[in-house]
Protein backbone atom coordinates (compact mmCIF):
# COMPACT_ATOMS: atom_id res chain seq x y z
CA UNK A 1 0.00 0.00 0.00
CA UNK A 2 1.46 3.25 -1.03
CA UNK A 3 0.90 6.28 0.70
CA UNK A 4 3.56 8.71 -0.51
CA UNK A 5 5.07 10.80 2.27
CA UNK A 6 7.85 9.08 4.57
CA UNK A 7 8.29 9.57 7.97
CA UNK A 8 11.27 11.99 8.46
CA UNK A 9 12.64 10.09 11.41
CA UNK A 10 13.40 7.41 8.69
CA UNK A 11 11.58 4.58 10.38
CA UNK A 12 9.97 4.24 6.64
CA UNK A 13 6.06 4.23 7.87
CA UNK A 14 3.50 6.48 6.33
CA UNK A 15 2.66 9.77 7.72
CA UNK A 16 0.09 11.70 8.83
CA UNK A 17 -0.67 15.80 8.28
CA UNK A 18 -0.77 17.45 11.95
CA UNK A 19 -4.68 17.81 11.53
CA UNK A 20 -5.03 13.63 11.79
CA UNK A 21 -6.18 13.21 8.37
CA UNK A 22 -4.18 10.68 6.14
CA UNK A 23 -2.56 13.45 3.96
CA UNK A 24 -0.46 11.19 1.12
CA UNK A 25 1.49 14.32 0.12
CA UNK A 26 2.78 15.60 3.17
CA UNK A 27 6.08 14.28 3.84
CA UNK A 28 7.69 14.75 7.12
CA UNK A 29 4.14 15.59 9.01
CA UNK A 30 3.73 13.83 12.41
CA UNK A 31 3.81 10.19 12.76
CA UNK A 32 1.37 7.83 13.04
CA UNK A 33 1.09 6.09 16.41
CA UNK A 34 2.24 2.73 16.78
CA UNK A 35 -1.38 1.25 16.22
CA UNK A 36 -2.15 2.98 13.43
CA UNK A 37 1.16 2.24 11.80
CA UNK A 38 1.01 -1.32 12.88
CA UNK A 39 -2.72 -1.36 10.83
CA UNK A 40 -0.37 -0.51 7.42
CA UNK A 41 2.08 -3.43 8.34
CA UNK A 42 -0.34 -6.22 9.44
CA UNK A 43 -4.24 -6.09 8.32
CA UNK A 44 -4.80 -9.84 7.24
CA UNK A 45 -8.16 -10.72 8.11
CA UNK A 46 -10.54 -8.06 6.75
CA UNK A 47 -13.26 -8.20 3.97
CA UNK A 48 -13.85 -4.74 3.30
CA UNK A 49 -10.86 -2.74 1.28
CA UNK A 50 -13.34 0.55 0.81
CA UNK A 51 -16.45 1.82 1.96
CA UNK A 52 -17.61 3.28 -0.81
CA UNK A 53 -21.20 4.71 0.38
CA UNK A 54 -22.56 4.86 3.64
CA UNK A 55 -25.87 5.99 5.01
CA UNK A 56 -26.11 6.32 8.94
CA UNK A 57 -28.02 3.22 10.47
CA UNK A 58 -29.53 2.38 6.96
CA UNK A 59 -27.65 1.11 4.23
CA UNK A 60 -23.89 0.84 3.41
CA UNK A 61 -21.85 -0.36 -0.07
CA UNK A 62 -18.17 -1.51 0.14
CA UNK A 63 -16.09 -3.34 -1.63
CA UNK A 64 -13.73 -6.39 -1.12
CA UNK A 65 -10.96 -6.48 -4.28
CA UNK A 66 -9.84 -10.13 -4.65
CA UNK A 67 -6.02 -10.78 -5.58
CA UNK A 68 -4.04 -13.33 -6.62
CA UNK A 69 -1.69 -12.66 -3.50
CA UNK A 70 -4.22 -13.92 -0.79
CA UNK A 71 -2.12 -17.08 0.21
CA UNK A 72 -5.26 -19.24 0.95
CA UNK A 73 -6.42 -19.09 -2.76
CA UNK A 74 -3.90 -21.29 -3.39
CA UNK A 75 -6.04 -23.71 -1.43
CA UNK A 76 -8.61 -22.97 -2.33
CA UNK A 77 -8.93 -24.10 -4.96
CA UNK A 78 -6.01 -25.58 -6.44
CA UNK A 79 -6.02 -24.51 -10.32
CA UNK A 80 -9.39 -22.70 -9.71
CA UNK A 81 -8.44 -19.94 -7.68
CA UNK A 82 -12.52 -18.39 -6.15
CA UNK A 83 -13.02 -16.28 -2.95
CA UNK A 84 -14.54 -18.52 -0.35
CA UNK A 85 -18.03 -18.74 -0.03
CA UNK A 86 -17.80 -17.91 3.77
CA UNK A 87 -15.44 -14.94 3.22
CA UNK A 88 -18.62 -13.42 1.12
CA UNK A 89 -20.06 -13.80 4.17
CA UNK A 90 -17.92 -12.69 6.54
CA UNK A 91 -17.65 -9.18 3.51
CA UNK A 92 -21.29 -8.89 4.65
CA UNK A 93 -20.94 -9.20 8.15
CA UNK A 94 -17.98 -7.02 8.29
CA UNK A 95 -19.84 -4.36 5.70
CA UNK A 96 -22.60 -4.16 8.88
CA UNK A 97 -20.58 -3.81 11.69
CA UNK A 98 -19.31 -0.65 10.08
CA UNK A 99 -22.75 0.12 10.07
CA UNK A 100 -23.14 -0.28 13.34
CA UNK A 101 -20.00 1.12 14.35
CA UNK A 102 -21.30 4.24 12.87
CA UNK A 103 -24.37 4.59 14.00
CA UNK A 104 -23.89 4.27 17.61
CA UNK A 105 -20.59 6.20 17.79
CA UNK A 106 -18.05 3.06 17.96
CA UNK A 107 -19.57 2.17 21.47
CA UNK A 108 -20.05 -1.63 20.38
CA UNK A 109 -16.24 -2.48 20.99
CA UNK A 110 -17.09 -6.30 20.05
CA UNK A 111 -19.43 -7.35 16.98
CA UNK A 112 -19.91 -10.98 15.86
CA UNK A 113 -22.05 -12.79 13.55
CA UNK A 114 -24.92 -14.42 15.87
CA UNK A 115 -27.25 -16.27 12.89
CA UNK A 116 -27.04 -16.53 8.96
CA UNK A 117 -30.03 -17.81 7.04
CA UNK A 118 -30.27 -18.86 3.24
CA UNK A 119 -26.99 -17.64 2.51
CA UNK A 120 -27.07 -18.19 -0.93
CA UNK A 121 -23.97 -17.95 -3.53
CA UNK A 122 -24.59 -17.63 -7.25
CA UNK A 123 -21.57 -16.93 -8.83
CA UNK A 124 -17.38 -17.34 -8.24
CA UNK A 125 -15.73 -14.43 -7.18
CA UNK A 126 -12.24 -14.74 -9.14
CA UNK A 127 -9.03 -12.53 -8.66
CA UNK A 128 -8.96 -9.18 -10.32
CA UNK A 129 -12.48 -9.10 -9.23
CA UNK A 130 -14.67 -6.82 -7.26
CA UNK A 131 -16.93 -7.69 -4.93
CA UNK A 132 -19.43 -5.42 -3.98
CA UNK A 133 -21.48 -5.50 -0.75
CA UNK A 134 -24.71 -3.62 0.09
CA UNK A 135 -26.47 -4.44 3.26
CA UNK A 136 -29.28 -2.52 4.51
CA UNK A 137 -30.44 -2.58 8.28
CA UNK A 138 -33.45 -4.03 9.17
CA UNK A 139 -33.15 -3.47 12.68
CA UNK A 140 -30.85 -1.65 15.17
CA UNK A 141 -30.84 -1.94 18.39
CA UNK A 142 -28.30 -1.65 21.40
CA UNK A 143 -27.39 -5.67 21.05
CA UNK A 144 -28.48 -6.95 18.67
CA UNK A 145 -29.09 -5.85 14.36
CA UNK A 146 -30.66 -7.55 11.32
CA UNK A 147 -29.65 -7.08 7.52
CA UNK A 148 -30.79 -8.26 4.40
CA UNK A 149 -27.06 -8.42 2.13
CA UNK A 150 -26.18 -8.70 -1.57
CA UNK A 151 -22.79 -9.18 -3.23
CA UNK A 152 -22.37 -8.24 -7.08
CA UNK A 153 -19.29 -9.17 -9.20
CA UNK A 154 -19.42 -7.68 -12.75
CA UNK A 155 -23.41 -6.89 -11.78
CA UNK A 156 -23.77 -10.40 -11.46
CA UNK A 157 -25.07 -11.60 -8.17
CA UNK A 158 -22.56 -13.62 -6.44
CA UNK A 159 -24.01 -13.80 -2.89
CA UNK A 160 -27.20 -12.89 -1.29
CA UNK A 161 -28.18 -13.42 2.84
CA UNK A 162 -30.25 -12.37 5.74
CA UNK A 163 -27.89 -11.80 8.46
CA UNK A 164 -27.84 -10.54 12.11
CA UNK A 165 -25.30 -9.86 14.69
CA UNK A 166 -24.54 -9.47 18.30
CA UNK A 167 -22.61 -6.40 19.17
CA UNK A 168 -21.28 -5.18 23.07
CA UNK A 169 -18.72 -2.91 24.81
CA UNK A 170 -16.62 -4.82 26.26
CA UNK A 171 -15.95 -2.72 29.65
CA UNK A 172 -19.77 -3.58 30.14
CA UNK A 173 -19.22 -7.32 29.55
CA UNK A 174 -18.34 -9.86 32.51
CA UNK A 175 -14.70 -10.15 33.66
CA UNK A 176 -11.94 -7.59 34.99
CA UNK A 177 -13.44 -4.35 34.47
CA UNK A 178 -9.99 -3.01 34.19
CA UNK A 179 -8.53 -5.29 31.55
CA UNK A 180 -11.90 -4.64 29.42
CA UNK A 181 -12.17 -1.37 29.99
CA UNK A 182 -8.33 -0.52 28.74
CA UNK A 183 -9.17 -3.66 26.04
CA UNK A 184 -12.11 -1.82 25.08
CA UNK A 185 -10.41 1.33 24.46
CA UNK A 186 -7.81 -0.12 22.25
CA UNK A 187 -10.66 -1.89 20.10
CA UNK A 188 -12.45 1.39 19.84
CA UNK A 189 -9.21 3.32 19.37
CA UNK A 190 -8.14 0.77 16.51
CA UNK A 191 -11.80 0.16 14.63
CA UNK A 192 -12.00 4.18 14.34
CA UNK A 193 -8.10 4.72 12.38
CA UNK A 194 -9.42 1.54 10.43
CA UNK A 195 -13.00 3.39 9.61
CA UNK A 196 -10.71 6.67 8.63
CA UNK A 197 -9.00 4.47 5.97
CA UNK A 198 -12.04 2.34 4.67
CA UNK A 199 -13.22 5.63 4.04
CA UNK A 200 -10.70 7.80 2.97
CA UNK B 1 -57.20 -38.29 8.01
CA UNK B 2 -55.90 -36.47 5.25
CA UNK B 3 -55.01 -32.83 5.67
CA UNK B 4 -57.49 -29.51 3.75
CA UNK B 5 -55.69 -28.07 1.09
CA UNK B 6 -55.65 -25.09 3.25
CA UNK B 7 -53.91 -26.90 5.87
CA UNK B 8 -51.40 -28.34 2.76
CA UNK B 9 -50.95 -24.60 1.70
CA UNK B 10 -50.30 -23.35 5.16
CA UNK B 11 -47.34 -25.59 5.74
CA UNK B 12 -45.87 -25.43 2.17
CA UNK B 13 -46.11 -21.25 3.08
CA UNK B 14 -44.50 -21.78 5.72
CA UNK B 15 -41.39 -24.12 3.77
CA UNK B 16 -41.35 -20.89 1.21
CA UNK B 17 -40.58 -18.67 3.63
CA UNK B 18 -38.13 -20.33 5.42
CA UNK B 19 -36.78 -21.88 2.53
CA UNK B 20 -36.81 -18.33 0.62
CA UNK B 21 -36.42 -15.76 3.15
CA UNK B 22 -39.10 -14.12 1.86
CA UNK B 23 -42.49 -12.77 3.71
CA UNK B 24 -46.08 -14.58 4.13
CA UNK B 25 -47.61 -12.21 2.23
CA UNK B 26 -45.87 -12.38 -0.82
CA UNK B 27 -46.71 -16.40 -1.06
CA UNK B 28 -49.65 -16.38 -2.68
CA UNK B 29 -51.65 -19.34 -4.88
CA UNK B 30 -50.21 -17.78 -8.26
CA UNK B 31 -46.93 -16.57 -7.19
CA UNK B 32 -44.21 -18.32 -9.46
CA UNK B 33 -41.27 -19.81 -7.22
CA UNK B 34 -38.55 -17.87 -9.65
CA UNK B 35 -39.80 -14.87 -10.94
CA UNK B 36 -42.13 -13.74 -7.82
CA UNK B 37 -40.22 -15.38 -4.72
CA UNK B 38 -36.86 -14.90 -6.22
CA UNK B 39 -35.78 -18.67 -5.89
CA UNK B 40 -32.52 -20.05 -7.41
CA UNK B 41 -31.97 -23.29 -8.73
CA UNK B 42 -30.18 -24.13 -5.62
CA UNK B 43 -33.36 -23.30 -3.67
CA UNK B 44 -35.11 -25.80 -5.88
CA UNK B 45 -33.03 -28.34 -4.18
CA UNK B 46 -33.83 -27.25 -0.55
CA UNK B 47 -37.48 -26.70 -1.25
CA UNK B 48 -37.72 -30.54 -1.96
CA UNK B 49 -35.79 -31.54 0.69
CA UNK B 50 -37.99 -29.63 2.89
CA UNK B 51 -41.17 -30.84 1.54
CA UNK B 52 -40.41 -34.24 2.14
CA UNK B 53 -39.51 -33.68 5.66
CA UNK B 54 -42.61 -31.64 6.38
CA UNK B 55 -45.00 -33.95 4.98
CA UNK B 56 -42.88 -37.49 5.10
CA UNK B 57 -43.38 -37.95 1.60
CA UNK B 58 -40.33 -39.35 -0.94
CA UNK B 59 -39.74 -36.82 -4.09
CA UNK B 60 -38.19 -38.51 -6.69
CA UNK B 61 -35.84 -36.67 -8.38
CA UNK B 62 -37.43 -35.14 -11.39
CA UNK B 63 -41.10 -35.56 -10.34
CA UNK B 64 -41.89 -32.32 -8.99
CA UNK B 65 -39.30 -29.89 -10.80
CA UNK B 66 -38.72 -32.41 -14.04
CA UNK B 67 -35.30 -30.48 -15.12
CA UNK B 68 -34.52 -33.69 -17.81
CA UNK B 69 -37.31 -32.34 -19.80
CA UNK B 70 -36.66 -28.72 -19.14
CA UNK B 71 -33.09 -28.87 -19.50
CA UNK B 72 -33.55 -31.27 -23.11
CA UNK B 73 -32.12 -29.28 -26.10
CA UNK B 74 -33.97 -31.96 -28.08
CA UNK B 75 -37.39 -30.36 -27.04
CA UNK B 76 -36.19 -26.78 -28.05
CA UNK B 77 -36.31 -24.94 -31.12
CA UNK B 78 -35.92 -21.06 -31.74
CA UNK B 79 -36.33 -20.58 -28.20
CA UNK B 80 -39.66 -22.72 -27.95
CA UNK B 81 -40.42 -26.11 -26.29
CA UNK B 82 -41.17 -28.01 -29.61
CA UNK B 83 -45.10 -30.04 -29.19
CA UNK B 84 -43.44 -32.87 -28.50
CA UNK B 85 -41.33 -31.68 -25.40
CA UNK B 86 -44.61 -29.77 -24.92
CA UNK B 87 -46.51 -33.13 -24.58
CA UNK B 88 -43.96 -34.72 -22.43
CA UNK B 89 -43.57 -32.11 -19.75
CA UNK B 90 -47.37 -32.29 -19.64
CA UNK B 91 -47.28 -35.77 -19.07
CA UNK B 92 -44.63 -34.79 -16.21
CA UNK B 93 -46.16 -32.42 -14.15
CA UNK B 94 -49.87 -32.98 -14.19
CA UNK B 95 -49.70 -30.89 -11.14
CA UNK B 96 -49.01 -27.77 -13.36
CA UNK B 97 -51.00 -25.38 -14.76
CA UNK B 98 -50.19 -25.44 -19.00
CA UNK B 99 -52.96 -22.76 -20.32
CA UNK B 100 -50.61 -19.89 -20.38
CA UNK B 101 -47.47 -21.66 -21.01
CA UNK B 102 -49.29 -23.52 -24.08
CA UNK B 103 -50.22 -20.21 -25.83
CA UNK B 104 -46.21 -19.22 -26.10
CA UNK B 105 -44.46 -21.93 -24.93
CA UNK B 106 -41.23 -20.13 -25.02
CA UNK B 107 -38.33 -21.80 -23.31
CA UNK B 108 -38.07 -18.07 -21.10
CA UNK B 109 -41.34 -18.50 -19.50
CA UNK B 110 -41.09 -22.05 -18.52
CA UNK B 111 -40.20 -20.86 -14.55
CA UNK B 112 -43.52 -19.92 -14.69
CA UNK B 113 -45.07 -23.24 -14.90
CA UNK B 114 -43.56 -23.22 -11.19
CA UNK B 115 -46.49 -21.14 -9.20
CA UNK B 116 -47.06 -22.06 -4.88
CA UNK B 117 -50.25 -24.17 -6.48
CA UNK B 118 -47.97 -26.20 -8.77
CA UNK B 119 -46.43 -27.36 -5.36
CA UNK B 120 -50.02 -27.68 -3.50
CA UNK B 121 -50.99 -29.57 -6.60
CA UNK B 122 -48.35 -31.81 -6.19
CA UNK B 123 -48.45 -32.36 -2.00
CA UNK B 124 -52.08 -32.82 -2.82
CA UNK B 125 -51.66 -35.95 -4.82
CA UNK B 126 -48.64 -37.47 -3.23
CA UNK B 127 -50.79 -37.57 0.30
CA UNK B 128 -53.95 -39.19 -1.57
CA UNK B 129 -51.81 -41.54 -3.36
CA UNK B 130 -49.94 -42.64 0.25
CA UNK C 1 -3.25 -17.74 6.06
CA UNK C 2 -4.27 -21.57 4.87
CA UNK C 3 -7.15 -22.37 3.96
CA UNK C 4 -7.69 -25.60 6.46
CA UNK C 5 -10.32 -25.12 8.98
CA UNK C 6 -10.17 -28.12 10.90
CA UNK C 7 -7.19 -30.06 12.52
CA UNK C 8 -8.50 -33.80 12.54
CA UNK C 9 -11.18 -36.50 12.32
CA UNK C 10 -12.38 -38.14 15.23
CA UNK C 11 -15.16 -39.85 14.12
CA UNK C 12 -16.25 -41.11 10.58
CA UNK C 13 -18.85 -43.23 9.50
CA UNK C 14 -18.82 -43.11 5.91
CA UNK C 15 -22.16 -41.93 3.54
CA UNK C 16 -23.65 -40.83 7.54
CA UNK C 17 -21.71 -38.62 9.90
CA UNK C 18 -18.02 -37.23 10.94
CA UNK C 19 -16.59 -35.16 13.69
CA UNK C 20 -14.01 -33.19 13.32
CA UNK C 21 -11.74 -30.72 16.36
CA UNK C 22 -10.62 -27.53 15.80
CA UNK C 23 -8.26 -25.85 17.78
CA UNK C 24 -7.56 -22.24 18.17
CA UNK C 25 -4.29 -20.92 18.85
CA UNK C 26 -2.82 -17.48 18.70
CA UNK C 27 -0.73 -18.69 16.10
CA UNK C 28 -3.53 -18.50 13.52
CA UNK C 29 -3.10 -15.01 11.81
CA UNK C 30 -6.46 -13.91 12.11
CA UNK C 31 -6.96 -14.04 15.36
CA UNK C 32 -4.21 -10.82 15.65
CA UNK C 33 -7.10 -8.96 13.29
CA UNK C 34 -10.39 -10.16 14.66
CA UNK C 35 -9.85 -8.38 17.29
CA UNK C 36 -6.66 -6.72 17.43
CA UNK C 37 -6.34 -7.43 21.87
CA UNK C 38 -9.49 -9.35 21.99
CA UNK C 39 -9.47 -12.65 19.35
CA UNK C 40 -12.59 -14.27 19.02
CA UNK C 41 -12.76 -17.07 16.28
CA UNK C 42 -14.91 -15.22 13.23
CA UNK C 43 -17.57 -17.15 13.25
CA UNK C 44 -17.69 -17.26 8.95
CA UNK C 45 -14.20 -19.31 9.59
CA UNK C 46 -16.59 -22.22 12.40
CA UNK C 47 -18.66 -22.45 9.03
CA UNK C 48 -16.46 -23.34 6.81
CA UNK C 49 -15.22 -25.81 9.87
CA UNK C 50 -18.22 -27.36 9.46
CA UNK C 51 -18.59 -27.13 5.73
CA UNK C 52 -14.94 -28.89 5.19
CA UNK C 53 -15.98 -31.41 7.84
CA UNK C 54 -19.18 -32.14 6.00
CA UNK C 55 -17.88 -31.66 2.51
CA UNK C 56 -15.34 -34.67 2.85
CA UNK C 57 -18.36 -36.73 4.46
CA UNK C 58 -20.07 -35.84 1.22
CA UNK C 59 -17.61 -36.28 -1.09
CA UNK C 60 -16.22 -39.11 0.41
CA UNK C 61 -19.97 -40.70 0.32
CA UNK C 62 -19.02 -39.95 -3.93
CA UNK C 63 -16.32 -41.55 -4.20
CA UNK C 64 -14.72 -38.24 -4.42
CA UNK C 65 -16.10 -38.21 -8.16
CA UNK C 66 -17.37 -34.93 -8.15
CA UNK C 67 -16.11 -31.39 -6.38
CA UNK C 68 -18.36 -30.70 -3.95
CA UNK C 69 -19.30 -27.01 -3.58
CA UNK C 70 -21.14 -24.99 -1.11
CA UNK C 71 -23.95 -23.71 -2.80
CA UNK C 72 -26.34 -22.41 0.41
CA UNK C 73 -26.18 -22.08 4.00
CA UNK C 74 -29.66 -22.44 4.93
CA UNK C 75 -28.69 -22.09 8.81
CA UNK C 76 -26.03 -20.62 11.06
CA UNK C 77 -26.74 -19.87 14.66
CA UNK C 78 -24.20 -19.16 17.36
CA UNK C 79 -25.00 -18.90 21.21
CA UNK C 80 -21.40 -18.55 22.38
CA UNK C 81 -17.71 -17.82 20.54
CA UNK C 82 -14.75 -18.94 20.66
CA UNK C 83 -11.30 -18.27 21.83
CA UNK C 84 -7.56 -19.39 21.74
CA UNK C 85 -7.34 -22.39 24.42
CA UNK C 86 -10.79 -23.41 22.97
CA UNK C 87 -11.36 -26.56 20.79
CA UNK C 88 -14.00 -26.66 18.61
CA UNK C 89 -15.65 -29.66 17.38
CA UNK C 90 -18.13 -30.61 14.47
CA UNK C 91 -20.19 -32.64 14.08
CA UNK C 92 -21.77 -33.38 10.26
CA UNK C 93 -24.52 -35.84 9.46
CA UNK C 94 -26.06 -36.04 5.89
CA UNK C 95 -29.70 -35.63 5.59
CA UNK C 96 -30.35 -36.16 2.24
CA UNK C 97 -27.48 -36.93 -0.59
CA UNK C 98 -27.71 -37.23 -4.61
CA UNK C 99 -25.68 -36.92 -8.10
CA UNK C 100 -26.81 -33.21 -7.69
CA UNK C 101 -26.65 -32.27 -4.53
CA UNK C 102 -26.68 -32.77 -0.61
CA UNK C 103 -28.13 -31.77 2.49
CA UNK C 104 -26.27 -31.62 5.75
CA UNK C 105 -27.15 -30.53 9.19
CA UNK C 106 -24.44 -30.29 12.42
CA UNK C 107 -23.84 -29.00 15.50
CA UNK C 108 -20.77 -26.70 16.87
CA UNK C 109 -19.71 -27.34 20.49
CA UNK C 110 -17.13 -25.55 22.50
CA UNK C 111 -14.97 -28.00 24.85
CA UNK C 112 -17.91 -30.53 24.81
CA UNK C 113 -20.61 -28.21 24.91
CA UNK C 114 -23.09 -27.10 21.84
CA UNK C 115 -22.61 -23.78 20.59
CA UNK C 116 -24.26 -23.92 17.32
CA UNK C 117 -26.09 -24.97 15.07
CA UNK C 118 -25.00 -25.11 10.77
CA UNK C 119 -27.03 -26.41 7.85
CA UNK C 120 -26.30 -26.71 4.54
CA UNK C 121 -26.67 -27.46 0.74
CA UNK C 122 -23.82 -28.77 -1.61
CA UNK C 123 -23.75 -28.41 -5.01
CA UNK C 124 -21.93 -31.38 -6.69
CA UNK C 125 -20.58 -29.42 -9.98
CA UNK C 126 -19.10 -30.32 -13.16
CA UNK C 127 -17.88 -28.98 -16.37
CA UNK C 128 -21.26 -28.18 -17.86
CA UNK C 129 -22.59 -26.59 -14.87
CA UNK C 130 -21.88 -22.76 -13.63
CA UNK C 131 -18.63 -21.33 -14.20
CA UNK C 132 -16.68 -21.17 -17.59
CA UNK C 133 -13.19 -22.40 -17.01
CA UNK C 134 -13.99 -24.90 -14.81
CA UNK C 135 -10.96 -27.38 -14.52
CA UNK C 136 -11.58 -30.95 -15.94
CA UNK C 137 -10.14 -32.74 -12.60
CA UNK C 138 -10.98 -32.74 -8.81
CA UNK C 139 -10.05 -29.63 -7.59
CA UNK C 140 -11.56 -29.68 -4.21
CA UNK C 141 -10.09 -32.52 -2.66
CA UNK C 142 -6.98 -30.98 -2.37
CA UNK C 143 -4.36 -33.94 -0.60
CA UNK C 144 -4.13 -31.91 2.60
CA UNK C 145 -8.18 -33.00 3.05
CA UNK C 146 -7.55 -36.44 1.68
CA UNK C 147 -4.68 -36.67 4.13
CA UNK C 148 -6.69 -35.77 6.97
CA UNK C 149 -8.75 -38.63 6.55
CA UNK C 150 -6.44 -40.85 5.70
CA UNK C 151 -5.21 -39.94 9.03
CA UNK C 152 -8.16 -40.82 10.65
CA UNK C 153 -8.64 -44.22 9.26
CA UNK C 154 -4.79 -45.45 9.89
CA UNK C 155 -5.41 -44.43 13.67
CA UNK C 156 -8.01 -47.94 13.11
CA UNK C 157 -11.74 -48.09 14.48
CA UNK C 158 -11.30 -46.84 18.00
CA UNK C 159 -8.62 -44.17 17.19
CA UNK C 160 -7.92 -42.43 20.29
CA UNK C 161 -5.65 -39.77 18.34
CA UNK C 162 -2.37 -41.58 20.22
CA UNK C 163 0.66 -41.39 18.89
CA UNK C 164 2.09 -44.63 17.45
CA UNK C 165 5.73 -43.61 18.41
CA UNK C 166 6.63 -43.39 14.68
Amino acid sequence: MSLGGECRRGRGHPTRSADATFNVSEPGAACLNRRQRWLFDVMKFGLIDRIVELTRGERIVAVKAVSLSEEYLADHFPTFPVLPGVLMLEALVEAAAWLVRDAQGFSSSVILLRRAKNVTYKAFVKPGNLLTVTVTCRKLAEEESEFDGIGHCNENEAVRARFGLRHFSLRQHEGNPERNTRIDEQLVETAKAEFTLLRR
Amino acid sequence: MAPSRDEVFAKIRDVLTDALGVDEEEVTSEATLQGDLGAESIDFLDIVFRLEKEFSIKIPKGELFPDDILNNPDYVEDDKMTPAGLQKLKAAMPHADFSQFEESPYVSKMPDLFTVNTIVNYVEGKLAAA
Amino acid sequence: MRWIWIDTFVDFVPGQRASAIKNVTLAEEHLHDHFPGYPVMPASLIIEGMAQTAGILVGEARGFAENVILAKIRSAEFDDYAIPGDQLRYDAVIESIDERAAVTSGTVLKNGKPIGRVNLIFSHIDQADKAIGLPEHNFVFTEQFMNLLATFRNRGVHGSGKSDGA
